[in-house]
């Protein structure tokens, strides 16, 4: 019972500095998914017996939720950082492209 | 036959000049323009290859990989009045003379793409594993743009300068064949495909399952994104 009340506490905490550093930087879409699963973990965990298929899934304590949260972070975070080098390398072929061109055109 | 049409070729090479060397004097002589992008050789094609007014090279300072060679070499003819551009690998695996068959669905206006496939015919020489590549790939391409062809990652295709213009090649690597599939369909553009002769050469290297990963997402992200 006393972990479960950490947890939660901890997860209200997590929770706080989403929405505070929101009220600072603005909302983007990303951010509303990631507090709605978030806000959905939070009752899971503080409810641990409202649903049968919780307790079938293992899904009790709030453990689980961090873990869920950060493989969600960490599969976003890949995604995002793969988007962000796949961009660079578009600029970085653009770049080379025009450069063979200009030397073509120049010989 | 050409109704004077001008045929551009481009071919896209990677420490491949020697078998360059070879293949340009085997095009047909209607070829009015090669391009040859060389994307980042170690030793550069332009000092083995012969320069004639005929032949251009391009060379990408680094290794940007075959879709970027590629998009390179279609955006250079099209800065000429070419009405035809055909892309044709540079490793030596199609005849060069198979080039006048791949462009007649163009001169008679039957397609706008025209695919050199190695899978019309027999094609139990074609190594196992290159195989079940193609055929993984092919799938994975019918999956995303809902559109596909026997040999989605032929490099041996001919473009109409309309379809070549509409066409967009986004991907650096492996993964731009089945992307322009996807345009074709997004352009609704019409492919037609042709039986063309292919060699298989023994090379080191090739795709391995990082780069399997690496087509799968580019392709996803392009699916998406487009």
């Amino acid at each position: 019972m006393i972990a479960q009340i950490i947890g939660v506490l901890v997860l209200f905490t997590a929770l706080g500095t989403i929405l505070y550093y929101t009220r600072i930087y603005g909302v983007d879409r990303l951010i509303l998914v990631f507090t709605l699963i978030f806000l959905t973990l939070l009752i899971l965990v503080s409810f641990p017996y409202l649903f049968r298929q919780q307790i079938q899934m293992g899904f009790i304590r709030p453990l689980d939720a961090f873990l869920t949260l950060t493989a969600i972070a960490a599969l976003l975070m890949s995604l995002a950082l793969y988007l962000r080098l796949r961009k660079t390398e578009q600029d970085l072929t653009r770049v080379i492209r025009s450069i063979a061109l200009n030397e073509s055109r120049k010989s | 036959m050409l109704s004077g049409k001008r045929v551009v070729v481009v071919i896209p090479v990677y420490n491949e000049g020697v078998v360059v060397q070879a293949l340009i004097p085997a095009l047909p002589g209607f070829v009015d323009k090669v391009f040859v992008v060389d994307d980042g050789s170690d030793v550069k094609v332009s000092l083995t290859l012969q320069k004639t007014k005929k032949v251009t090279v391009l060379r990408h300072i680094i290794n940007r990989g075959a879709g970027a060679a590629t998009a390179t070499g279609i955006v250079a003819a099209l800065s000429t009045p070419a009405d035809i551009i055909v892309t044709l690998d540079g490793d030596g695996q199609h005849d060069p003379t198979d080039v006048d068959e791949l462009i007649a669905p163009l001169l008679n206006g039957a397609a706008d793409v025209v695919v050199g496939s190695r899978f019309l015919a027999d094609y139990a020489s074609m190594p196992y594993l290159k195989r079940l590549g193609n055929h993984v790939l092919n799938t994975v391409t019918l999956l995303l743009y809902g559109f596909s062809c026997s040999d989605t990652q032929s490099g041996f295709k001919a473009f109409s300068r309309n379809a070549a213009q509409a066409i967009t090649i986004s991907i650096d690597r492996y993964g731009f064949c089945s992307e322009i599939i996807g345009e074709i369909k997004r352009h609704n553009l019409r492919l037609s495909e042709v039986l063309v002769s292919t060699r298989y050469i023994n090379k080191s290297g090739g795709t391995n399952i990082f780069d399997g990963i690496e087509i799968f997402l580019d392709l996803v992200v392009e699916r998406f994104r487009k």
